[in-house]
């Protein structure tokens, strides 16, 4: 290492040669966080017990400064960057990846807290019907985001329910997503290989992306067939949206006669 | 008090509670008149070493203050004030310093590593008290952005700006370029105006950390989200308008949309990204909530601003009524306006009812209206105002009533608290609806949205009411609909505004038999 520049001041010694700089001179922990428990339940905990690390002054090595410096160059090379020792507390929170249970805490209160309201069944694709309501919700709310990530965060606990995958097609390709469609239209052929909605993702593929080679068989062949005014007439129904317009009608009404029945606020005197 | 120059106070504390502050005072004064008129190269060592220090003595205090969900006691805003200021002071000596140091390299000296050493700390710690003026409430700090800007035309001159000096931060070494440097402070000083709590500003500044080395400040209109940036003064970081030609220093962020995508990642893993330091102490709502800003933020750049509202200086006052039970039981009642009340003043005895609306009476002073907005200026004292609390108001000269929300908080020392309100809705209607399950009804706000399908209308409740699989009946003269609410479209605190679906309509007061019944097939 080198010294007597400046930069040494910005440099934490490891405490003895030969031992990895791991802890910080300054701040050294003398107690064990509760790290496990902390790993397994991070979003709940408070923060950990202050009193159980020691503080200290920093240390400074102000006698390597006062070295005479190199004739030329005047200037120490810029060191690479040192990701070194971490404060007590840092430490404590970032002694390992959390475990598997405290890795499904965190991802349920990630999901109760992205996607509020949405049943707790939809989180891990085992109803798929549940998952994807709630996900076509988020995407006539106008959030497809959500309504994306909602699908991803289910496939990944059920990669093999191909109702989610396409549904997920079918949203990114109403977003008009056409290169997160084209990685989700492989990933879907690499799991489904046989699926026969594939001629159907080709097709709509094709429009989003087609100078893929994938989608290539999605291309019509006769030029005709594709031919159309206005809305696209051969669109799927992955999302499950219902045919049935009553609740819609429905939704009419009651906005009408609440509108008409009063109670609004009163403009007081 | 002013310690004689090159006379060093003593070491001060490991703390920085009662007492210790009036050390640090002694020892940041004496730096700052060091910066101002001592050699360069000494005021450099020893302005890090005090640095690191400082910064050590923070850390120790960091998590108890930026963890503590309640509002803050005096004793706890004295400190989270002082600290910010402290910084400040940090950074002010730093850009003296550095500023001095360029004036002697001109006339020939060398020394670039003590110069990017100086530069570094001074961004480091602007971003410090950037950090913890917005923790503390206090407001924008303008000044330290206006630092930022001249360290920076600095590194630029020195040609310093991939220039990689080691500082620290929270009691971690970082070693980012001057460049990605000043563009976390840029970010941070763009999201630090009253809008995050103080948790999801420390989440934040964690993140910068790790992001900012993939922004790139430059005077080249690169694809994707960018900023433009005033490379003097205090404005800072702004979007650019839709259609505006981007020109002078921009800030590219565009990497920002994978980096919002990565954090996302972690999450569905089970894990918090950066998955160290003091972040991870913090509920995992807190982080969600800043990559809902994040989202929104890196939208605005990618597409521009859109063309700004009509926003018009006035003069008025608004009469608000706070949160969602005290909306209810005044807001569509003729006598729940405090009108009323100052109008019987004059009647002589005042009723108890009239004395308890007239107490819990808030007056704001409004600055600032547009379309979708207000803008209020009032006293602090009253601290109901988070971020998130649902409000209705009337101004006192006229016109409706309207419901909305705090969208931000600016409380700045000395001055009247700056208040931020969303409109919700201009037109909200009560509405009564029985639960199906268990006996008891539920009030509600039935909110209209502007699509006369009803398909954006939405019904408010408290948080406590809202359950996804209950069944409510909602009685409009003779027919009962039956509703769920089956998503939360928007989550303030402790209101919840949810979409419904109407599952089905029947006509009441007709006999068992005939009831008819249009439930959807």
């Amino acid at each position: 290492m080198k010294t007597g520049g400046v930069m040494d001041l910005l440099r934490w010694e490891p405490e003895a040669a030969g031992r990895a700089p791991v802890a910080s001179p300054a701040v050294r922990l003398v107690a064990a966080a509760p790290r496990a428990r902390a790993m397994n339940d991070t979003a709940f905990l408070p923060a950990p017990d202050l009193d159980a690390f020691e503080w200290e002054e920093p240390v400074v090595s102000v006698a390597a400064l006062q070295r005479p410096r190199p004739a030329a160059p005047a200037i120490d090379p810029v060191p690479e960057p040192v990701r070194g020792p971490a404060p007590a507390l840092a430490q404590a929170v970032a002694l390992a990846p959390p475990d598997e249970p405290g890795r499904a805490r965190i991802r349920q209160r990630y999901f109760s807290v992205r996607f509020p309201g949405a049943p707790g069944s939809a989180s891990d694709g085992k109803d798929p019907a549940a998952t994807i309501k709630a996900a076509r919700l988020h995407f006539e709310d106008g959030d497809g985001e959500r309504a994306v990530e909602l699908l991803e965060f289910a496939i990944q606990t059920s990669p093999l329910e191909p109702r989610l995958w396409l549904a997920l097609l079918e949203i990114l390709f109403l977003e008009r997503e056409s290169e997160a469609f084209v990685r989700a239209a492989r990933s879907f052929r690499d799991r489904f290989p046989q699926a026969a909605e594939w001629a159907e993702v080709a097709r709509l593929g094709w429009r989003l992306a087609p100078r893929e080679p994938a989608f290539a068989s999605g291309r019509p062949v006769v030029k005709a067939a594709d031919a159309h005014y206005g809305a696209w007439p051969e669109a799927p129904n992955w999302i499950e949206a219902s045919w049935d317009l009553t609740a819609e009608v429905l939704a009419v009404e009651l906005r009408s006669r609440v509108l008409r029945s009063g109670g609004g606020f009163t403009l007081g005197a | 008090m002013s310690a004689r120059r090159n006379d060093k106070p003593e070491a001060p504390p490991a703390g920085l509670r009662g007492d210790d502050r009036g050390a640090w005072d002694k020892v940041i004064a004496w730096l700052k008149d060091e910066a101002h008129h001592g050699d360069p190269a000494p005021v450099a060592r020893q302005a890090l070493a005090e640095y690191r220090r400082f910064d050590a003595a923070v850390a120790k205090e960091e998590a108890e203050l930026l963890a503590n969900p309640l509002l803050w006691n005096d004793e706890e805003q004295a400190l989270g004030l002082w600290i910010g200021r402290a910084f400040h002071e940090f950074t002010q000596s730093a850009v003296a310093a550095l500023g001095r140091f360029a004036e002697a390299r001109v006339a020939g000296q060398s020394g670039n590593d003590i110069a990017a050493a100086l530069a570094g700390l001074a961004f480091t710690a602007g971003g410090a008290a950037l950090k913890w003026t917005e923790v503390a409430g206090a407001g924008r700090r303008g000044a330290a952005v206006a630092e930022m800007n001249r360290a920076f035309g600095i590194v630029e001159a020195l040609d310093l700006v991939r220039d990689k000096p080691v500082t620290v931060a929270a009691g971690r070494d970082q070693s980012p370029s001057l460049e990605s440097h000043y563009s976390r402070v840029m970010l941070l000083d763009a999201f630090c105006r009253g809008n995050l709590g103080r948790a999801q500003v420390a989440i934040l500044d964690s993140w910068l950390w790790e992001w900012a080395p993939e922004y790139r400040v430059t005077r080249t209109a690169l694809p994707g989200a960018l900023l433009a940036v005033e490379g003097h003064g205090a404005r800072g970081a702004r979007a650019l308008a839709a259609g505006e030609t981007p020109a002078g220093r921009l800030l590219w962020i565009e990497p920002l949309g994978e980096q919002i995508a990565g954090a996302v990642r972690a999450f569905h893993e089970g894990s918090i990204p950066p998955g160290r330091g003091i972040s991870l102490i913090f509920r995992v709502e807190e982080h969600a909530a800043v990559l809902d800003h994040l989202r929104a933020f890196l939208d605005i750049a990618r597409r521009g601003l859109p063309a700004r509202q009509v926003r018009e200086g006035c003069e008025a006052f608004v009469e608000l009524l706070v949160g969602l039970p005290e909306i209810l039981a005044k807001a569509f009642s003729p006598r729940g306006w405090g009108g009323n009340v100052i109008a019987s003043h004059g009647g002589g005895q005042r009723s108890i009812e009239e004395r308890q609306l007239e107490v819990n009476r808030r007056r704001l002073r409004l600055v600032d209206e547009s379309a979708s907005g207000l803008g209020l200026e009032g006293d602090d004292a009253d601290q109901s105002l988070a971020v998130g609390t649902l409000v209705a108001l009337r101004r006192e000269d006229g016109g409706p009533p309207l419901l909305a929300e705090v969208a931000r908080r600016v409380a700045v020392a000395g001055a009247p608290t700056r208040i931020g309100m969303r409109i919700l809705s201009g037109d909200p209607r009560r509405l009564t609806l029985e639960r199906q399950s268990r006996r008891g009804q539920v009030d509600a706000l039935y909110l209209p949205g502007t699509d006369s399908s009803g398909r954006a209308d939405a019904i408010l409740v408290a948080q406590s009411d809202f359950d996804p699989q209950a069944y409510l009946d909602a009685r409009l003269g003779d027919r009962h609909y039956g509703l769920r609410l089956n998503r939360i479209r928007h989550l303030g605190r402790g209101w919840v505004l949810a979409g419904l679906e109407v599952l089905e309509e029947r006509v009441q007061d007709v006999p068992p038999a005939m009831e008819l019944s249009l439930a959807p097939a």
